[in-house]
């Protein structure tokens, strides 16, 4: 039992390995870890030889205490000691003033008398440097002799305004390389600063520094991405030391520049806490914290206030000043239609009338005043009556009455009432009829459409097309763009475009969004649009930390939200993040503060299915029955909050997570048993995410089971049961992903070989061309062929196994479709997408005489898919479309049909139903590309889904000017009966460099 | 022009870095306190930092990032035992390297998992060491089992190794670690009794 070698371990009795053993025990042994606390406790009293009792909160110790801390901030000459003694290990010390005694306190006796350090700092000279009184940047840095306070002189449009610092101050920098990126950077030097950044070890000085810089680069065209890297920066930084002031400080700026106003003031105010009533910068930073609240709850307040008369209005009140309609026309626009539509009296209608003129509403108005006061008076007494409530139910009742009296104006403003209503058929077919009254009237039924498609139907790329003819008015830079519906569209449309892969147009998309609803004051809309920026930015590829960039803008939702869900959200979301990138010290930190809030004060909310995930996810990493009983108790907690209410799905979902976290701690028989039990109930269940993550991370749990146990055929077979796939005897590598990765590899000789590896914290995925360790690779010797069973972001991609090999991803279990045929063949070329899609044409594609040939306007989705049903070869020649940088699944983009649509999506394609079981070519940019998810799925598994036999698709761009003569020349070895990947194979040995993309065509089957 | 001299690794330590701000009165009293405290508490976390880690190297930079950390924020303003509070802190500081270090937790056998769980006897509390002298040790030592005691003292105060103490009284090693482990509940207990239970603030 290793909790019982706590005591031999602190007493120095184990051997080295086994004191190693237990090091690594305690990292994940909460008991071992308080137990270790007391041993150190007695230990301190058993060694002091202190033999008078401590004063108790003796005032004067605390007082010395703070004090000292603050002695050793002294000002005084500002100096710089370069650092012979830290030569070693201390590249760079530096003392202030006062402090060097106390610091020499601090660092000398660690290495006590005959330690082969170098002597004290204090021999070498002490170098002053010449500051200005007033600082002239906006940022610190590490170097203490650059991080006296200064007021700020900061002058507005520019981030830097120069030091002047002599050569001879500088030279003596010398060997403090973070003094020398900040001197540097001080006087305007920012390149050599950047150069010499990029030398200094990966630590906090250096990262707030780097930070520093960027903050300091002026290009406007890039302040966004600039203050997003300034932030995961600062926020690295803080990793490693969490409390270091000066990357505080910078994240702080990062959080103002982004507009993330309340994140930099908690930031702010934490730093300014620290001490209270010390002045300098703790001072400012505490004015900041105050002034960011101040100025973001006046611009709310404004907006509210604005709101509540809008609401009033539409209620029976006062009409709005011409000054409010101003402040947020279309807001008061939809306010007033309501206001006409729910009276009859001709002096209301006339109060209104001003401002219906300033509106654009005159003519609703007048027609509101023509009309029949026995039809209208009835029902717009009724909408009086109900515009407060805004029951939906009574709201859908007025409408039929209205709509039988022929109102129209009644029955659209309903349709703004009901808009925080999810809308149904009935209500889209409400929706179609406002575009004939008029372009904004087209706004608000965009609006409701593309929600309807995005969060009720999950058809994204149907929303972007319903959003197609606004999205470009919405997005260009022109005077009067809608403030009101226009961030809406684009929030839900960035949500949408994210879905299908567009990670960072949906980025842009929703970047817009968010300046539109800040620059109308909608404090409350923008904070929604924070929580989808905060969502994407989770998902982008970024050289840094994208958790971090993700995290300040849902720290910044969660604050102006202010509610338990939101908080609780932020912080599960950010555990996810935080774990999806393995970093579990982040992930349990987060998870740990939302469980503090959740216990406490946002004791009411129910449900928090991401953190019982995480939870599991932890304890799956660091199996500790502590860990095991909290996730019982909290997903006992779930089942009585929400007793029979409880859909089938989340109560397997919850026997799940208990049963994975027995399996966990004890993987005998009988656990097994009941992990097996709960993954076999979901293949039968229905639903969305439950079964798919019971299967996902179950049949994983198992793989990683058999492979531990060194049950190589046993990782193949669990893998081959989550794919739905027959396995075969040949050669096969296996990958199965979860927050670990199997790799399996059964070679030429038959035997197979497993092994479990570690994803490196911070990263997302193994690189797939490390997937092998070289033994795995060497296993693979002889092997004529070889399937690819991979799940999660490994299936589909490029350069698992090296070009030399002739290898397949397996996705669909085996059909018996006989030899391969070419005796109808379709080829989809010159497709015409929508020219403001801005794509070039492409080349033709030729196949030959017998060839159908699709092309043209013809080449609509439902018109390939059509033409492809009995195909036996099928040749798409287009435009694949996905963020280039973006693990995602890709779609192709065609001529748009009548209804203007033109996505032909993994969606669809896996509808179809391919009665030929055709070789299918994917002769577009990306088509290969794989979403990262519980379960992949592409365009490519969706064709042998529909019934493909094979499908060949490139995983990343392809060069137009040899995609055809290297795809027409696959498929002339296909037809001399080679097979997919041996076709492929041959092509790549055949081309030489001349396709070198060809290494990234990846053959599916 | 700026020449660079120093030749610096990935793996070289954290800077020190003093924050330099507005003077506060009674830098002198101020600075004599910390020193005091720091060379107070060096010792006696340094050989508690020599049991935890794998190599003296490791030790002294445990104890430096601590001593580091205490001088860079400051003690806490209502700590009671700072040398106390420094232990603690250099307890996080160590399961942190702990956690950094601990490449395959999931590594322990089945029956160090079962240990988790079927070991039922739970630890004794702690008492509040923060309240708690040499003299009170030594004098709730004298209410436990002798032959628990004998042990403790040779090893707590003598210093002696598992197996000089075996020899001097002539019992098995695993025995001397049994009752060290049994003179160290019982101290507890009655510790407990006489000062409560421990509190976070050291």
């Amino acid at each position: 039992m290793r909790c019982d070698d706590l005591d031999p371990f602190f007493d120095g009795e184990l051997a080295d390995d086994a004191a190693a053993a237990f090091r690594d025990h305690l990292a994940g042994c909460e008991r071992c870890q308080r137990a270790l606390r007391g041993r150190m406790l007695e230990a301190v009293v058993v060694s002091a030889g202190r033999r008078h009792r401590p004063r108790i909160a003796d005032a004067g110790d605390t007082r010395d205490a703070a004090a000292a801390v603050d002695a050793a901030k002294a000002p005084g000459a500002i100096a710089l000691q370069p650092g012979r003694r830290a030569a070693a290990r201390r590249p760079w010390l530096v003392a202030a003033g006062a402090a060097i005694a106390a610091a020499a306190i601090a660092i000398l006796w660690l290495r006590g008398p005959g330690s082969s350090a170098p002597a004290a700092a204090t021999e070498a000279p002490a170098v002053a440097l010449q500051l200005a009184p007033r600082r002239g940047v906006d940022v610190r840095f590490a170097a203490p002799a650059l991080d006296t306070y200064r007021p700020r002189n900061v002058v507005r449009g520019a981030a830097l305004v120069p030091e002047k610092l002599s050569l001879k101050e500088l030279a003596a920098l010398e060997q403090d390389l973070h003094a020398v990126v900040g001197a540097l950077a001080l006087t305007g030097n920012l390149a050599s600063a950047g150069e010499q950044a990029a030398l200094l070890p990966r630590d906090a000085a250096s990262l707030s520094d780097r930070a520093a810089l960027a903050l300091l680069d002026e290009n406007p065209q890039k302040a966004q991405a600039n203050a997003e890297r300034a932030l995961a920066l600062a926020v690295e930084a803080r990793r490693l030391d969490r409390g270091f002031a000066p990357a505080m400080w910078n994240e702080a700026v990062a959080l103002e520049r982004l507009e993330l106003p309340l994140a930099a003031a908690e930031v702010f105010e934490a730093l300014g806490a620290r001490e209270p009533g010390a002045g300098g910068w703790f001072a400012e930073a505490a004015e900041r914290a105050a002034d960011l609240r101040r100025k973001y709850r006046g611009a709310l307040e404004r907006y509210k206030q604005l709101q509540a008369a809008a609401d009033r209005m539409a209620a029976g009140g006062a009409p709005l000043s011409p000054e409010q309609a101003a402040a947020a026309p279309s807001m008061a626009r939809s306010a007033l239609h309501v206001a006409i539509a729910a009276t009859a009296d001709p002096a209301r209608l006339a109060a209104l009338a001003p401002l219906a003129d300033a509106l654009g509403v005159a003519p609703e108005l007048a027609q509101a005043r023509g009309a029949d006061p026995a039809r209208r008076m009835p029902i717009a007494r009724e909408l009086a009556g109900a515009v407060e409530q805004r029951d939906p139910k009574t709201l859908r009742a007025i409408r039929a009455r209205a709509r039988a009296a022929g109102q129209g104006d009644i029955v659209r403003a309903i349709a703004l009432l009901l808009q925080d209503e999810v809308v149904d058929e009935d209500d889209l077919a409400e929706l179609a009829a406002l575009p004939a009254a008029g372009p904004w009237w087209r706004l608000v039924a965009v609006e409701r459409q593309v929600f309807y498609l995005t969060y009720r139907m999950q058809r994204y790329a149907d929303a972007d097309l319903a959003a197609r003819d606004v999205a470009g008015g919405c997005t260009a830079a022109l005077p009067g763009r809608d403030t009101f519906w226009c961030p809406q569209i684009l929030r839900t449309l960035a949500a949408s475009n994210a879905e299908i892969g567009r990670v960072d147009h949906a980025y842009r998309l929703a970047g817009t969004a968010r300046q539109l609803a800040h620059d109308a004051g909608d404090r409350e809309e923008e904070g929604r649009i924070l929580d989808v920026i905060g969502q994407i930015a989770a998902e982008r590829v970024a050289e840094l930390d994208p958790g971090a960039i993700a995290d300040g803008y849902m720290r910044e939702f969660a604050l102006r939200a202010g509610s338990c869900a939101a908080r609780l959200y932020q912080l599960d979301f950010g555990a996810r993040a935080a774990f999806n990138h393995h970093r579990f010290g982040d992930a349990e930190r987060l998870l740990g503060e939302a469980d503090r809030l959740a216990d406490g004060e946002c004791k009411q909310e129910p449900g928090r299915y991401n953190a019982e995930t995480i939870r599991l996810r932890l304890l799956v990493h660091r199996p500790t029955a502590q860990r095991a009983g909290e996730l019982a108790r909290r997903v006992r907690g779930i089942e009585e909050h929400w007793g029979k209410d409880l859909y089938p799905e989340n109560r397997l979902y919850n026997e799940f997570l208990l049963a994975r976290a027995r399996f966990a701690l004890d993987d005998g028989a009988p656990a097994l048993a009941a992990l097996s039990d709960v993954i076999a109930r979901a293949q039968v269940l229905s639903g969305e995410w439950a079964p798919r993550a019971i299967r996902a991370m179950g049949h994983a749990a198992l793989a990683e089971h058999a492979a531990r146990r060194g049950d190589a055929e046993g990782v193949l077979a669990a893998l081959a049961a989550r794919m739905g796939v027959q396995l075969d005897t040949g050669c096969t590598v296996g990958v199965s992903h979860d927050d670990r990765v199997t790799v399996v590899v059964r070679g030429a000789t038959g035997r197979a070989a497993a092994e479990v590896r570690e994803v490196p914290e911070g990263q997302r995925v193994l690189a797939a061309p490390e997937l092998l360790s070289r033994p795995m690779r060497e296993r693979l010797a002889g092997c004529a062929s070889i399937e690819v069973l991979a799940t999660g972001p490994y299936f589909g991609a490029a350069g698992l196994l090296g070009p030399d090999l002739r290898w397949t991803y397996r996705s669909s279990p085996r059909r018996a479709t006989g030899p391969l045929r070419f005796e109808r063949q379709v080829v989809v070329t010159d497709v015409e997408p929508p020219a403001e899609l801005g794509l070039p044409p492409l080349r033709r594609m030729q196949l030959g005489p017998g060839a159908r040939i699709l092309e043209g306007k013809a080449a609509t989705p439902a018109g390939v898919l059509d033409a492809i049903d009995d195909a036996e070869l099928v040749v798409i020649n287009a435009h694949g479309v996905t963020d280039a940088n973006e693990p995602a699944a890709a779609s192709l983009v065609l001529s748009p049909d009548a209804k203007g649509s033109y996505w032909l999506t993994a969606d669809r394609v896996k509808q179809a139903k391919l009665a030929g079981a055709p070789v299918v070519i994917l002769a577009a940019c990306d088509a290969g590309r794989v979403q990262v998810s519980a379960e992949p799925w592409s365009l490519a598994s969706s064709f042998l889904a529909a019934g493909a036999r094979a499908v060949i698709a490139p995983t990343t761009e392809i060069a137009d000017d040899t995609a055809n003569a290297v795809f027409e020349s696959i498929v002339q070895r296909m037809r001399a009966g080679k097979s997919p990947e041996q076709a492929v194979a041959e092509e790549r040995e055949a081309s030489g460099g001349r396709a070198p993309w060809l290494a990234n065509v990846v053959v599916f089957q | 022009m700026i020449a660079v001299f120093l030749t610096l690794t990935r793996d070289a330590c954290q800077p020190v870095r003093w924050m330099v701000e507005p003077a506060d009165t009674g830098v002198r009293r101020a600075r004599e306190s910390l020193e005091a405290t720091l060379a107070d508490a060096g010792p006696v976390l340094t050989r508690i930092a020599e049991r935890l880690c794998a190599n003296a190297a490791d030790a002294s930079d445990l104890v430096q990032d601590t001593l580091e950390r205490a001088t860079r924020n400051g003690l806490p303003p209502d700590v009671r035992n700072p040398v106390g509070w420094l232990a603690t802190s250099m307890h996080n500081l160590f399961i942190d390297r702990c956690r950094a270090a601990a490449r395959r937790p999931n590594h322990e056998s089945l029956a160090d998992r079962h240990a988790d769980i079927t070991q039922l006897e739970p630890d004794p509390p702690e008492p509040a060491w923060w309240r708690i002298t040499i003299d009170d040790v030594h004098e709730a030592l004298a209410e436990i089992d002798a032959s628990y005691r004998e042990v403790y003292v040779l090893h707590t105060f003598e210093h002696r190794s598992y197996e000089e103490i075996a020899q001097q009284l002539s019992i098995q090693r695993v025995t001397v670690g049994t009752r060290l482990n049994r003179a160290r509940k019982k101290l507890r207990e009655v510790l407990v009794k006489r000062f409560g239970l421990e509190q976070k603030d050291a």
